[in-house]
């Protein structure tokens, strides 16, 4: 477009040419009829000059009288176009009108030159003199006078004044070019009028309509005529009556199609409400029931319902996601989180799974990685979840790593990417385009093999869209996978989180040389990695020689090892190491298979510190600098483990956490899930007053007073959010502390929690709960209050 | 686009009315006036350049007579008339144009005559023979004053009417005996034909015979300032004639067709008069007044009018009085 011609009109164009041929025409004309009006001119004068000629020569035949010739001549001369009438004979003048000249001789040589020649020949001689307006007639003439036999040969010049003739001549040619000027700009004017009215000024309408069109309205282009211009448009008003129609049947189709969505997304909540309910009986109670005293075998069906019941939970989930995504209903919070965290946990939660399968996980992070952002920590747990799950799904042996990175963007915004690589089956290079479809997996009989829905990758796909990245896939069959997700994230520039070692800072570790020995090399560069970041020494070895061989020769502070080095326990390893040796650097057991070892056993074989793989990059530091504490201070006595480090981390708040203390209210109609929860509740500790319904739970709030209240939100007579009112309402006149209200609801459609919070609720619990969701509540608004009461009242 | 229309018709029709103008070459101002003497300095002024000092653009036309000049004048061939009181009364009552003397040429003093065949002897025995006048004009008069003097009426005699040219030839050949005539004519046939001589001439009736110069009634008034130029250069020509008498009577002489001698004794006939001299003839009795009842009066007489003209309608002094005015 930036190439467009400017805009020129054609009426101009066709103009423009019509004035250039209208002047010359005009010129040519005027011209033409100044030449015409002085030919005219000429002719009159030569008639009147030898119609004076011929009086004169007829006068003194006629009357014999030369006295009357004079006369007349004097009368001729008086008329206002002569300018002077002469008889010449010989080379004087006889006669004149002029008295003063008769007598006079004629000196003009070129004046006697056509004289002779007049008189010689017998013709007339006439000439214009156009520059002096005088025409002049030389012709014979005969004067007889009286009593005279012959004629005496005479010679008439009549010298004609034509100055008035022409400048009259010049006028009129003036008058007619003036005409034709006016004639010609008449018809210009007219045919540019036609020219407008039929041509220009339905293109204009016809334009209007297309601009019209073009802003969303319809308008058809009214010109009623038969024409070519009238076709154009009849051409026109066809095609937009086409789409207007097509419009509005596309526009039904769309209202349709809405109101399609409309009711499958109702039929989704309506389903997962009904889906929901059950669930949460059917876990519940086996989650208490697996609480309970139990045979082997009785625990095995237990727990096989759990896990059947979790799968189709996630099953549900899966597909709720999905149609939640396509209805535009999720949404993606904004929310400081800590990144290098949520990696953590989520591989915490796959590591269950890997263990079964002999499966070995390995993070790797980049120095310096931002791990403070802004965005939504539960999708990228869901991105980040779905993809280890798939990994650990279709890898039968080997290990799967995490490499995560970052690059920094502008406005203080980062590009991290998450890559799951695995050495399972692969994908096949014919499916791979396809992975991300909906319900399309690599091959249908995976799914008999593996299980899943297949919705999972498309979902992780839609939401990394939704933070503004995506997932690619690199896969060779037989040799294994590497997902990557790409995410874009605000960096959080003032993190609130606290340093949760800040009490192991006295501990400086920069000294401290470390020595990494698993069979699994990936795993030991891994780590070597992460301490190097930190300024720590680091050394590594795979096999029985090299270990020894580094702790030989090397000054070794701690050791990290693996279940076996060459074949050989690190029990064994240990021992042989402290005999041989003076030196004694503390040794930490690693293992991916924990159940299998007890801590107490592994300390009194002379370990230090007792940790499942994979250590996370956030527990080497700490785990070195509490190395450093034990032995700094000799207190010996207890096996650093994952949960020791985690005990350390609380900060003085956690420790007042007291929420088995907790008064609580639990409104819910159904009693199954009633029960459940209330089973639940007191199993953490809380004392639980029940509610069976709004109303109910209104008086509980009028007759006692409640650290938390749990409220289902649809209920028969007064529902959950009503009740809230209610409560809130009472809150107010009473003057009393706004007591958190959590709703607990089967409701997992979005939009749910606005419409709690607005009920003025405070947060949301969804069915099927688990015991873990009510201790992070009451945790989150229990204690949080409580801690804050407690600091009012000191 | 109405207006558009309407501006191109009226720019249209400002253009034709711009071309249709007649062209402003009009102002040429033309003097009829025919060979007597008197009328000469006009002719003078236009060859000395005097009218073009003035600013003005005079063409001369020369008539044969007095019957020719009034003729053109009536025609519209010419704007100022050189004549006599009969011209004017003449065209007053067989015209509508509204002649008025604004300027005087000059009085014949003798320069009007009638010749005779030397055989008559006294105005009495003119009775009974042919003598020739110009028609329509100061001729009847004149013989009709001459007539007067012996008693005798225009009816006791044979008028025939000719022109000055013709009365010359017609003495030669002896077809008449006696004509009114004036310079050039009356001095050719006295010199040319041997027993002529002269009975009667204007010597004898001073200041009765008056010749002046008239136009319209309307172009004085649309004129003044021509007119006045006019009287300028007349003023002009009879000083350049006092100053360079052998000039001016040879430039003089040669229109009139005889010697500048006999030119200078022509001019011994008439009085003629510069513009200083000509106002307080209009006062007291005034005689340019009376001159035109009388001839008025005459002509009514000798069945030559009909009408008595209230004779302050004829002239006007309004040119001569501010003709040196700023």
């Amino acid at each position: 477009m930036k190439n467009k011609k400017p805009f020129k009109s054609i009426q101009l164009t066709l103009m423009l040419p019509f004035a250039v041929v209208g002047i010359i025409f005009a010129i040519i004309t005027g011209l033409f009829a100044h030449n015409f009006m002085f030919h005219i001119l000429q002719e009159r004068t030569k008639n009147q000059a030898t119609a004076i000629s011929t009086a004169i020569d007829q006068l003194t035949l006629i009357t014999g009288s030369t006295s009357q010739l004079s006369r007349f001549i004097s009368m001729i001369g008086s008329e206002r176009n002569v300018k002077k009438v002469s008889i010449i004979q010989g080379n004087n003048i006889v006669f004149s009108s002029r008295n003063s000249e008769v007598g006079d001789a004629i000196n003009d040589q070129h004046m006697l030159s056509e004289i002779e020649l007049v008189n010689k020949q017998g013709v007339d001689f006439f000439e214009l003199h156009t520059e002096e307006n005088i025409a002049e007639l030389i012709t014979p003439v005969r004067v007889r006078e009286s009593n005279h036999l012959q004629d005496k040969r005479s010679t008439l010049i009549v010298e004609m004044d034509i100055k008035k003739e022409r400048l009259s001549a010049i006028q009129q040619a003036w008058t007619i070019t003036t005409i034709m000027i006016f004639a010609l700009g008449l018809l210009m004017f007219f045919t540019y009028r036609l020219i407008v009215k039929y041509i220009f000024s339905p293109i204009g309408h016809i334009q209007t309509a297309i601009t019209a069109r073009q802003e969303g309205n319809y308008t058809l282009a009214h010109i009623e005529r038969m024409d070519e211009i009238g076709n154009v448009a009849e051409t026109y008003n066809h095609l937009i009556q086409d789409f207007s129609s097509k419009g509005a049947e596309l526009e039904k189709a769309l209202i349709k199609a809405e109101e399609g969505t409309r009711l499958k997304s109702e039929f989704l909540a309506n389903m997962s409400h009904e889906i929901r309910t059950p669930m949460n009986g059917i876990l519940g109670v086996a989650h208490l029931l697996n609480d309970t005293k139990l045979s082997a075998k009785q625990k095995s069906f237990v727990e096989t319902i759990e896990k059947s019941g979790e799968a189709l939970l996630y099953l549900i989930n899966d597909i709720l996601d999905l149609s939640k995504i396509e209805a535009g209903k999720i949404e993606i919070e904004h929310a400081p989180f800590n990144l290098l965290k949520t990696i953590e946990d989520t591989v915490d939660i796959i590591t269950p799974k890997c263990r079964d399968k002999n499966i070995q996980t390995i993070i790797n992070v980049p120095p310096n990685l931002p791990t403070s952002l802004i965005g939504d920590s539960g999708r990228v747990r869901q991105v980040l979840l779905n993809l280890l799950s798939n990994a650990v799904k279709f890898t039968h042996e080997g290990y799967v790593t995490i490499n995560v990175d970052a690059l920094t963007l502008e406005n203080g915004h980062i590009r991290f990417e998450i890559s799951v690589i695995d050495t399972g089956i692969g994908i096949p290079e014919n499916k791979i385009s396809h992975i991300f479809n909906k319900f399309d997996q690599a091959d249908a009989s995976t799914t008999r093999e593996f299980g899943g829905t297949g919705l999972g990758l498309s979902i992780s796909q839609k939401l990394c869209h939704m933070m503004g990245g995506d997932i690619s896939v690199e896969s060779t069959e037989g040799v294994g996978s590497a997902f990557t997700a790409y995410i874009e994230m605000q960096v959080d520039g003032d993190p609130k989180e606290e340093d949760r070692y800040s009490h192991l800072k006295d501990y400086d570790i920069s000294e401290t040389s470390v020595l990494i020995a698993d069979n699994l090399e990936i795993i030991n560069i891994g780590l070597c990695t992460l301490f190097k970041q930190h300024n720590v020494t680091c050394y590594t070895a795979h096999d029985k020689d090299s270990f020894f061989k580094t702790l030989e020769t090397k000054d070794i502070d701690v050791v990290l090892i693996g279940e076996r080095l060459s074949g050989i326990r690190a029990k064994d390893i240990l021992l042989q190491a402290r005999k041989g040796s003076e030196k004694s650097p503390n040794f930490v057991f690693m293992t991916n298979t924990p159940a299998e070892y007890d801590k107490n056993d592994m300390k009194a074989a002379g370990f230090i510190a007792f940790f499942p793989k994979p250590i996370y990059p956030s527990e080497l530091i700490p785990l070195l600098k509490d190395i450093k504490k034990q032995r700094t201070e000799k207190t010996g006595n207890f096996i650093i483990t994952r949960h020791s480090l985690k005990e350390r981390r609380k900060t003085p708040r956690d420790e007042n956490k007291a929420p088995h203390k907790a008064k609580v209210l639990l409104a819910e109609d159904n009693p199954v899930n009633r029960g459940i929860a209330n089973a639940m509740l007191e199993k953490i500790g809380c004392t639980v007053k029940l509610a069976t319904n709004g109303a109910e739970a209104i008086q509980a709030y009028e007759e006692g007073s409640f650290d938390l209240i749990f409220m289902d939100c649809q209920m028969p007579e007064v529902d959950g959010f009503e009740a809230t009112k209610s409560i809130r309402s009472l809150e107010g006149s009473k003057a009393s502390n706004r007591t958190p209200i959590i709703a607990f609801t089967a409701n997992a459609m979005s939009g749910d929690k606005d419409i709690c919070l607005e009920a003025g609720m405070d947060d949301y619990i969804s069915k099927p709960a688990k015991p873990k969701d009510f201790e992070e509540k009451i945790n989150k608004w229990f204690t949080a209050a409580h801690y804050e009461a407690m600091r009012k009242s000191e | 686009m109405k207006k558009i229309t309407a501006l191109l018709v009226v720019v249209g029709l400002a253009f034709l009315a711009y071309s249709n103008q007649t062209p402003s070459s009009q102002n040429k101002i033309r003097i009829g006036l025919n060979a007597w003497p008197g009328y000469e300095f006009l002719y003078l002024a236009k060859e000395k350049g005097f009218y073009a000092e003035e600013g003005l653009d005079i063409d001369i036309v020369e008539y044969i007579s007095l019957e020719d000049i009034r003729f053109g004048y009536e025609r519209g061939q010419v704007e100022i008339m050189a004549s006599t009181l009969t011209e004017l009364l003449l065209s007053a009552e067989r015209t509508d144009k509204e002649p008025q003397l604004f300027f005087l040429a000059d009085f014949s003093n003798g320069a009007d005559v009638v010749v005779t065949r030397s055989n008559i002897q006294d105005i009495s025995m003119l009775a009974g023979k042919v003598i020739a006048v110009e028609p329509d004009s100061l001729g009847l008069f004149m013989l009709a004053r001459t007539l007067k003097e012996a008693g005798l009426e225009l009816e006791d005699v044979d008028v025939v009417g000719m022109s000055q040219s013709k009365m010359y030839e017609s003495m030669v050949d002896n077809s008449i005996d006696a004509a009114v005539s004036y310079p050039p004519t009356s001095v050719n046939i006295l010199r040319d034909i041997s027993d002529t001589h002269t009975i009667f001439d204007t010597s004898r009736i001073p200041g009765e015979v008056i010749d002046i110069v008239s136009a319209d009634k309307a172009f004085i008034k649309q004129n003044p300032d021509a007119l006045k130029a006019v009287i300028r250069a007349w003023d002009k020509a009879v000083n350049f004639s006092i100053q360079n008498p052998e000039e001016a009577f040879s430039i003089m002489s040669k229109r009139e067709q005889i010697s500048p001698e006999e030119f200078k004794d022509v001019l011994s006939g008439i009085r003629v008069l510069k513009s200083e001299a000509q106002l307080p003839l209009f006062d007291g009795e005034n005689r340019i007044k009376a001159s035109i009842e009388l001839v008025n009066q005459v002509m009514i007489q000798n069945n030559f009018l009909s009408k008595e003209f209230d004779a302050n309608d004829l002239y006007t002094t309004s040119i001569l009085e501010t003709a040196y005015e700023e």
